[in-house]
């Protein structure tokens, strides 16, 4: 017979658990609505989804005032792993979510939106993301990763015409290859230390020396496949242009944003402590990935036709910039990278918003796609103050100052040269140089051309409504004055990634 | 001696019995060679005394998977012999190579690192259920119940797609036939 266990609650620390059970329970209550009273209107849901992720966010504080005095919190059997860089990339999370989210309610009527059940995944999607930064046990990463990535693919379908069922099937695909390459990663990280937990993997693997170098490489390379999936790395990059072109434009900006994070902040865990090891074939492998990454994307980006599309490549090639942080390896390298996110945050929510504002239900003869560049000539005429909105999201983007990206940026380029990465900086300025071209060129079609014949002066209020304009709002305060931001910002940012170590 | 002589009885069938579902063109030996080959690899948990997982090979595998790529098969002709396209032999025998050089290093991984220790060593006076049930539902709790989410997460999103409110597409009706189609009372109202 086994013994009875006996587990106190308080050893438990259930309180590391609720930030993640409260978008949950609120998905839960969605359903649960909806199989009462059908026939509900959106904004019900919407104003739900915000009331709860805002209760998560109220939480997430509460926990971080607790984490700043007592240092990293473990609980439930120690899986539960909430320290700063969870705490972090939670708030980004939540915060990022918030503000998405209204983009639910669109003056015309999309198909994903009649769903409640649409809310209700999202909800769950957060919830999977948030277990996902929240531990340092692999097998709650993948199980986090494996819900969280079932919600978005059906979340990209729901908008229900052909080129979404492409795009989820893709994404579907690639990240089921994905999730092969992780496992098999993590079976190798097992086989050779008998644990899933990184610091437990880390311990071992120092305490014997890096004896088994071949087959840690082997698991490495597993696991670089799985991240350059989820982080779209150039050679694996190759679902994010048609998946963002498919996708609605709030979609294609979230996921842009929130499984990157999560994704970040898992590889930072995972590849850091091998970095810092000394084990120089993975520094050079990072070193190609973040070279490639950044500047094959640019070139890309150079060449489309569709400004969806160029946004895809733009940020393929902003999440090669930001994966430095994890090759340079210090903490202001890695406060950097929250830093960089955040500002991103803002200025790409503002540029998809500006997308998914001008989104028409049905294409003109004049547009080869739902945002191609003619759509935007001369928009300075028809519509000057959303040109002028757009051309200051991609100033931002392009890293000119002083609005928000620069910044990011700015520490970024910083924090290679104090690492000792000299030329690893000039690429990376060197590729905002050549970013600075494709951005310029949606300005120069804005401000420079004259309108196409015959087009639709309406389109750039088409879809507008009240809390479409109070996002883009958001979003413009957001990217002008992050200089005021930027300093406290830094240094909330900075204290938290070095208590958790990194 | 006994173990040896399963083990390699086993590895036979398993191949033998894959080998038949990769190259026959009847989809239905296919899938009776793949749902004996499941219930063989089980064979070798039973060897290694893992029964459970044994068990749940049978039932998940054999049970579950295959029983949906049964009812999959319903929606085929399955007496009719299936063309397939042959690509480049070279590209496709390399390939086959260079996956099962792969799946033998990941099998050889833990050879070579011997002195690996089990942070939840098996408790030899009980049998191995027991002890998956432990861990479980102490230290894989959260995890757990996180997969629960996602199978609900799964489900949720299977049912949506495959609904019938996909057949109409809100996303490309114009604004005017979207109110035409709420007054017509005989189709499904779509909120």
């Amino acid at each position: 017979m086994l013994e009875p266990v006996n587990v106190t609650l308080e050893s438990l620390n259930l309180m590391t658990l609720t930030p993640m059970l409260i978008p949950i329970i609120g998905a839960l209550l969605i359903l649960v609505i909806d199989l009462f009273k059908s026939d509900l209107h959106k904004s019900l849901y919407v104003m739900l989804s915000i009331l709860f992720l805002f209760m998560d966010f109220a939480v997430l504080a509460n926990t971080s005032g607790v984490v700043a005095q007592n240092g990293t919190l473990m609980g439930v059997f120690n899986v539960m792993h909430i320290d700063g860089l969870a705490l972090l990339s939670q708030f980004i999370i939540v915060i990022a979510s918030m503000l998405f989210i209204p983009l639910a309610l669109t003056s015309n009527s999309f198909h994903e939106f009649s769903y409640p059940e649409f809310f209700a995944l999202f909800l769950f999607m957060i919830s999977g993301f948030q277990f996902m930064v929240a531990t340092d046990n692999l097998i709650l990463v993948f199980v986090g990763l494996e819900t969280s990535s079932l919600a978005l693919y059906t979340l990209i379908a729901m908008h229900n015409r052909d080129k979404s069922f492409e795009a989820a099937v893709k994404y579907f695909t690639m990240g089921a290859l994905a999730a092969g390459f992780y496992s098999f990663g993590a079976m190798i990280f097992y086989a050779l230390t008998g644990s899933v937990e990184i610091n437990q993997i880390a311990a071992v693997l120092s305490a014997n020396g890096y004896a088994d170098i071949a087959y840690l490489l082997v698991g490495v390379v597993f696991m670089l496949a799985a991240f350059g999936f989820k982080l779209s790395l150039v050679p694996f990059h190759t679902w994010a242009p048609d998946v963002y072109e498919g996708a609605s434009a709030p979609m294609a900006g979230f996921m842009s944003i929130v499984p990157k994070i999560a994704a970040f902040v898992v590889a930072m865990r995972i590849f850091e402590f091998l970095v810092h090891s000394g084990i120089v074939w993975l520094e050079v492998i990072l070193y190609i990935f973040v070279v490639v990454t950044m500047t094959a994307a640019n070139i890309w980006a150079l060449v489309q036709n569709d400004v969806k599309r160029m946004l895809a490549y733009s940020s393929i090639s902003h999440a090669g910039f930001v994966m430095a942080a994890i090759l340079i390896g210090t903490t202001q390298a890695n406060s950097a990278l929250f830093l960089y996110w955040v500002l991103f945050t803002f200025t790409n929510l503002g540029s998809f918003s500006m997308l998914w504002i001008s989104r028409q239900k049905h294409i003109p003869i004049y547009q080869a796609s739902d945002h191609s560049y003619n759509k935007f000539a001369g928009l300075i005429k028809t519509a000057p103050v959303a040109a002028t909105i757009m051309a200051l999201f991609m100033l931002s983007l392009a890293g000119i100052p002083p609005f928000a990206l620069f910044w990011g940026k700015f520490y970024m380029i910083a924090s290679a040269v104090t690492g000792g990465y000299t030329i690893l900086a000039l690429i990376m300025a060197l590729n905002s140089a050549i970013a600075g071209y494709y951005y310029l060129k949606l300005i120069v079609y804005m401000f420079m051309k004259e309108p196409v014949q015959g087009a639709d002066l309406y389109v750039f209020t088409n879809n507008a409504s009240l809390s479409l304009r109070t996002i883009v709002g958001v979003a413009v305060m957001g990217t002008i004055f992050a200089f005021v931001a930027v300093n406290p910002l830094l240094e909330f940012i900075t204290a938290f990634v070095y208590n958790s170590g990194y | 001696m006994f173990e040896a002589i399963a083990f390699y009885l086993f590895a036979f069938l398993t191949i033998a019995m894959f080998f038949i579902a990769v190259t026959t063109s009847q989809a239905l030996y296919a899938l009776t060679a793949l749902a004996a080959g499941m219930i063989f690899i089980s064979a070798f948990f039973f060897i290694l005394d893992a029964d459970f997982l044994g068990a749940i090979q049978i039932v998940v595998y054999s049970g579950a998977v295959m029983a949906l790529y049964a009812f999959g098969m319903m929606f085929f002709d399955t007496t009719r012999e299936v063309k397939e396209k042959r690509g480049n032999a070279l590209i496709i025998s390399g390939l086959s190579i260079l996956s099962a050089v792969l799946v033998v290093l990941i099998v050889a991984a833990p050879m070579v690192a011997t002195n690996i220790t089990a942070s939840y060593p098996v408790n030899p006076a009980l049998g191995n259920t027991q002890d998956v049930g432990m861990i479980l539902f102490t230290k894989y709790l959260v995890p757990f119940e996180v997969a629960a989410v996602m199978l609900l997460v799964a489900m949720i999103a299977g049912i949506v797609l495959a609904g019938k409110k996909m057949d109409l597409s809100l996303t490309l009706m114009t604004e005017a036939e979207i109110i035409d189609m709420k007054k017509d009372q005989n189709k499904k109202v779509l909120s």
